[in-house]
Formats: C-alpha cells, structure tokens, sequence
C-alpha cells in the first residue's frame, strides 16, 4: 500500500520537498480543500477535506500542489512495472495499493521475507512510503498492510497463513474491509468495532440491514469467497517522466533526477527481462520547446548506475541556462538480456567483452560515435582512402577469444596472419601533402630535398619508386610517384612527385 | 639477518602469488616486446604491464618513437602470459589515440592486426588525456597509445593510476622536451633516428636504425642505449650493432647523445 502516492509523487522529484509540509489540492465547487497530504503536513495539522485556507492557518509554510489524476496513475503503472519482477501477477487495486499475486514465487527469489522486503524496498527507493502486508486474500492484505508501519530496514512485516485470516484480521475495524463510510459509521454506532464482532453476527441479518457488500468483503478476507484480482500489463518498452514542481537549472537538480530516471528504468527492465540497446532522452524546457538526445548502446545493458553515468556525460553538452522543466527516459530499443548475466553492478562484472562495450559506449558518450571507431582496409591504391574508419558502437561482434596462433610463427615472432599491406608505410600521414622541392641525380633518384623557402638538405638514399594511379573513375584522379627517403640524419619521410616532375610533396613521416 | 631477508622475499613472493594478477601484488608483471635488445635490457624481460611508460620523440626529425609503441603494442594484443609465465588476461584490443594523423595501414605493415585496432579521436588535449585515462584504465585493453607534445607530472601520475587499475600497456609518446622533467611512469625511454651505416650501398634502404635509450626504470638506476632495426614493410624488428663508423659518431656527439 502506498498510503501517500499523490504527495510522494511529488515530494520524490525534488530533495529539497522532503521534510516539508506538502499537500494535493482539488477545486470543488470553487472552494480549494486538501485531496491528499504529505507526513510532515499531517503532523502540522493538516487533513485531507480541509479548506486550503484552514490548512494554511495552521502550517503556514505549506506548500501545495494541484491533482493531477493522470500522473498519479501514470506512477501506479510505472511502480506496478517495476514490482513486476517480483511476481507475473500485478494487480493495482485501487488508488493506492498494490496487489502482488506471490503464490509460488518465493522460490525464486530466495525465501518469501527475501521477496517482500526486496518488493518494498524497491518502492521505498523510488521514493515512497510503502505499508506491506501478505495474507491469503487482497482484501486480507490490504487491511493488514493499513495498520502496518511504514516499510523500514527493522520494520516487521504482517505475514498470514491460511486459516489465520480470522486471527490476525480480528482486531481490525470493519472500515479496513473497504466499505463505504456511511455503512463503516452505522456499524460503528451499533458497536461493531472489530471484524471479529462482525463475523459473529448472523449473515442473513447482516446482509439484509447493511447490504451485499459487507458480507462480501468479510468473505473475501477470510478467504471464504474467492477474489479475482484484475492483472496489470506492462506496456512492453520502459518509459519514465520526471516533472519536477518548478523548472530546474541546476546541474545538482538535474543529476538527482537523472539518477532517479535510470535506476526505475533498470528495475523495469529487470522486471521485463531486457537490456536496452538505444535509449532516448526528452528535455522539456519551459515554454514548450523540446530537445531529444539519443545513446545507442554497443550490448544490452540494464544496470541503473551504468545508465546514470552515460546519461551525465550526454548531459554536459546540454544547455541548463534555459531551465528544464521535465525530463522523459525512454528504452526506445530493448533485446533479451541473457540469463546470468551481472545485474545491477558494473564492478563486478566479469569479462573483458562487457569491460570493452562498457568502454566504448563511455568513449562514445563524451567524443560523439562518430569518433570511436576500428579500421577497415580497404583494396584500393590510393593511400588516403585505402582504409576507413568504421564507428564501433553499433553491432560489435568481435570474437574476443584468443586467437591460436600456429605455435612455429609465434615462436618467430611473426604476424599470424600474412601482412596486410607488403610495402613500408608511414605511421603518420599528413592530413594533406605538404609541398616540397625535389632535386634529382642523374639516375632519376632523388638527391636533395628542401621545404618551400628553407634550406636544401641532402637525401642520403631513396627506396623506390613506387607508383601509384587510380581513381580517375571517380573524378579523384591520382597518379604518384612515390619514394622513401631517409636524410642524413636517419630521419624518414614518404614523398611524391608527379610523373612530370611538376610539383613534389611530402606525404608523411615514418615515426 | 639472512634469514630474515629469505623471509621477507618468501613473503613477497606469497604476495605476489595471491595478488593474481593484477594491482600492486603484480608489480613484477611484465609483457615482452619482441625487441630482443630491448626485452634483454628491462627487468623482467618487458615492459611493466600496469604502469605507464613514457617514449620520448623528436619534434624535429621524426623516427621511431611510434613504431616502437606500435609493435610492443603488437605484442601485448598477442600475448597470453606475462613474462613470469602468469596469465595475462586483459582483451586483446589496441586502443590507439590519436588527433588525426595516424596511418592505420602503416600499424598494419608494422603486423599489428586492423580487427584489434581502435582509432579514437579526442577533439582536443584534454579530451586525449581523458580518453587515454579510460583506455588504460580498461581491463579489455591491452595497450593504448596517445601522442601529445607535453604534459606535467600530476598528468602522468594519474596516468599511472589508470594504467595499475588497467593492468595493460600505457605508452605515452611524448616531444623530447619533456625528458627532463620528472614523471611519475615506471618506465622512460627515448627513441631516435639514426643513419644507416655509411658503408650500405645508396641504392639500398635497409631497415630503419632506431637508437633506443632507457632514461628510467623506476626502481633501478641503470641507463642504456642501443640500436635497433625496422623493417617497416614487414614488421621485423632486430638489435643492430652499435655502429663502428664515423658518420654514426659524429651524429651521436652532435644531438649531445
């Protein structure tokens, strides 16, 4: 049960809210009267059904918020998605409970008490008041779980077995069955005080003064009469909105809902058995504009903090002057996450593959795709264009087992495979030829080389010459001719000149 | 006292075993380069595997810095064990930093395989650093290389740190300027063109002469320097005799060698 969801709702997008006083107010015939209220409200005095103005009079630092129907049901199926992973039968009650079918799911989850405590505090890390109960019945459960304290690390939580309905139900009042307050308050009058004094009474009777649904709801919770709980069904991709109560510009403001997003994003696609590959994220700025930022993962992930830290580093790019007044997180792609797979914890994953996408999907973040890439070779001649560079983010599939190197080519400390390109290179080519003068000997070879305007300096000796014409089919004709030379001072350099000896660059270096 | 000496490097030695591979209990992690010179020259056979090792090159006259980084980084994607025979057991990818001039089929010439090579573009100095701090730090990398022309030592001890979380290679190909300065990696070398001797015939280019100095390897107080050869068509790397002609000599006072 989730005693205060409106006020929590509210209360959890912003730290600041937290100890204050916080109430949900509902216009009725034009007067603004108090719909739900916050802990802190309560202990100031406030009730829901007062007046706005009564309210103020006794805590005059309320703060209050409009209902909003819609959010609030939006969070029940948000929270309901989430518990999802605990049971294959969600069910949301009513406004504020939540029903969990745990019939034979304890096994997976290590114990029943495992189960439930993980369940609440999967709620309480969302950022909510939860009270929870486990009976043979919903109607059972939910009234055990009014009476209950709020979910802490000590708190005890009600279990029922079957045939204890009567016991553990008895003390309870006849308003805890769900009945409506006129019928709770004629009961009262005549002194039913307690559901044991109810069940004593002869059914006949009691249906005949105070209708069907008493007897009903007295059945159902002691299991008499069976109760069919309403499945919900999670919408199949993970969708998140945060709207704090004002726009924020803060980046403190921000990261806290970030980390708030991510981690309710990781428990539903825990719960949905996913990781997400692509994720996108929608920043509404007051006014109405809105910005979308999209990450693609290498491999699926799910782990909260992992998303937290991605989602940070697209942040800095973003503007916060302008103020950002709501924040959606969407899985916009999302694949089977194999079973046995490290959850929530990025330390301790093992595996150089989930180090290596982990990796590049932070490298990606920070410079962009577009600058994290591997190589391709490429059959062509011409030098600048003989390779490209192919972004590794999306659709790695790289075998990263070991490969066995043929025992004789390792031992002479041989490539395993034959070399890639069979002439010398440059490790660094200029991004474009530099223009030199060339002075040749007599046998074509050059002899002396100078930059535009500096000294001549001597050519030791020249490997070549190497020539090099392609691409006139593409309008980028080249026709080269290439040489390696090394200066006097062991320093070498690839260098061209065209087959004219019109013009010479320097193409590179050997470093 | 002798027995206590036995006994601290009995316990040393325990240590290191339990460490497992990784972190300060494998300080004596190394990875051979394939240099032979090189390898003979180094305590433990290689390079330190989670440290930082700094390669000086010459702003003026390029020649060899990066294609001594390129194959020792060859030979860490290669490798599967540490010098000491323990498993080396990062992934067998090269990251390799670069601000855009870099030539990968030139690394491929020089035997390091294209399918383990990963070209990242940093934008500026600060984003390089960065991106190199992430690489080393990586368990799935094997060694990453990042040419910049200078840094101060807080860099290079953060460096450092990431490359002990890393357990990987982490050369760091720094402008020559800098070897004066102090640093925090474990291991300093600088990297030199020489001329071929003058007794080749000129119609021939034979395999680059490389000097190769150690300038530092922490923990011991030796200096080195000999020659190396790359044949940067196929990959092959060998020790050269140290030169007996003048020409070499000459160059050697005048760079004040």
């Amino acid at each position: 049960m989730l005693p205060r969801l409106p006020t929590d709702r509210i209360v959890r997008t912003d730290a600041r809210l937290a100890h204050k006083p916080v109430v949900i107010i509902t216009d009725t015939a034009g007067t603004r009267r108090v719909a739900a209220t916050s802990i802190a409200a309560e202990r100031a005095g406030a009730r829901v059904g007062m007046t706005l103005a009564q309210a103020r009079a006794l805590a005059p630092e309320i703060q209050e918020f409009t209902i909003h129907p819609a959010e609030d049901q939006a969070e029940r199926e948000a929270i309901a998605a989430t518990l999802a992973r605990f049971s294959p039968i969600v069910s949301i009650y009513d406004d504020i409970t939540i029903v969990l079918d745990l019939t034979g799911c304890e096994r997976a989850h290590g114990g029943l008490f495992t189960l439930i405590r993980a369940a609440a505090a999967a709620i309480t890390a969302r950022g909510y008041e939860a009270r929870c109960a486990v009976a043979p019945s919903p109607t059972a459960a939910r009234a055990l779980a009014m009476f209950t304290k709020s979910f802490g690390p000590s708190t005890a939580i009600p279990v029922v077995e079957a045939g204890g309905e009567i016991h553990a139900l008895g003390p309870l009042p006849p308003a805890s069955l769900q009945i409506d307050p006129e019928t709770a308050g004629r009961l009262n009058a005549l002194g039913i005080t307690t559901i044991t004094q109810l069940a004593h009474l002869p059914r006949a009777a009691l249906a005949a003064r105070f209708g069907p649904t008493v007897l009903l709801q007295m059945d159902r919770a002691l299991s008499t009469e069976p109760e069919a709980l309403r499945p919900f069904q999670a919408v199949e991709l993970p969708a998140e909105r945060m709207e704090p109560p004002a726009p924020i510009d803060r980046p403190d403001m921000v990261l806290f809902i970030l980390k708030k997003l991510a981690d309710s994003i990781a428990l539903r696609l825990e719960a949905l058995a996913r990781g997400a590959r692509s994720l996108e994220c929608v920043i509404e700025r007051p006014g109405g504009a809105v910005e979308k930022i999209n990450i693609q993962l290498s491999s699926p992930r799910r782990a909260g903090t992992w998303i937290f830290s991605l989602l940070k580093t697209r942040f800095e790019r973003v503007d916060l002057g302008q103020g950002v007044s709501a924040i959606t997180l969407r899985v916009t792609a999302a694949e089977l996450l194999r079973f046995g797979e490290p959850l929530l914890f990025e330390d301790g994953e093992p595996g150089a593959r989930q180090d290596l996408h982990a990796l590049l999907d932070r490298l990606a973040a920070r410079l962009g795709e577009e600058n994290v890439g591997r190589v391709e070779l490429v059959g062509e001649y011409r030098p600048e264009y003989c390779y490209k560079i192919v972004p590794a983010a999306p659709a790695l599939n790289i075998n990263i087992h070991h490969k066995q190197i043929p025992a004789s080519r390792a031992a002479a400390g041989q490539p395993a495979e034959p070399a890639f390109a069979r002439a010398a290179r440059p490790l660094r080519l200029y991004k474009s030829p530099k223009p030199v003068e060339l002075r040749f000997a007599d046998d074509g070879v050059p002899a002396h080389i100078r930059s535009l305007q500096l000294e001549w300096r001597e050519i030791a000796r020249a490997a070549g010459p190497e020539r090099i014409q392609a691409g006139w089919w593409e309008g980028r004709a080249v026709d080269r001719v290439y040489w390696i030379i090394e200066l006097v001072d062991g320093a070498r350099y690839w260098v061209f000149h065209d087959p004219a000896h019109a013009g010479a660059f320097v193409h590179g270096e050997f470093c | 006292m002798g027995a206590n000496i036995t006994l601290l490097e009995e316990l040393r030695h325990r240590m290191s075993e339990a460490g497992g591979g990784h972190g300060p209990a494998a300080r004596d992690a190394h990875l051979a380069t394939g240099v032979e010179p090189l390898d003979a020259a180094l305590p433990g056979g290689g390079l330190p595997a989670g440290a930082l090792t700094e390669i000086f090159y010459n702003s003026t006259s390029p020649g060899g810095a990066a294609s001594l980084a390129c194959i020792a980084a060859r030979a860490a994607a290669r490798a599967t064990t540490f010098t000491n025979g323990r498993d080396f057991t990062n992934g067998r990818f090269v990251a390799w930093i670069d601000t855009d001039e870099f030539y990968p089929p030139a690394a491929a010439a020089l035997g390091l395989d294209p399918e383990k090579l990963f070209m990242i573009h940093p934008r500026d100095p600060g984003e390089a650093l960065w991106t190199f701090e992430q690489t080393a730090r990586s368990r799935a990398i094997a060694a990453s290389i990042l040419l910049i022309t200078n840094t101060t030592i807080a860099v290079t001890r953060r460096l450092q740190l990431a490359a002990e979380a890393g357990g990987g290679l982490a050369l760091l190909l720094r402008s020559a300027a800098g070897a004066g300065h102090p640093s925090a990696a474990s291991v300093r070398l600088r990297a030199q063109a020489r001329a071929a001797p003058a007794a080749t015939p000129a119609a021939v280019l034979p395999p680059q002469r490389i000097e190769i100095e150690i300038l530092k390897i922490r923990g011991t107080l030796s200096s080195n320097n000999f020659l190396i050869e790359i044949d940067h068509a196929s990959g092959d790397v060998r020790g050269a005799a140290a030169a007996a002609d003048r020409s070499d000599c000459a160059h050697r006072r005048a760079a004040g060698a």
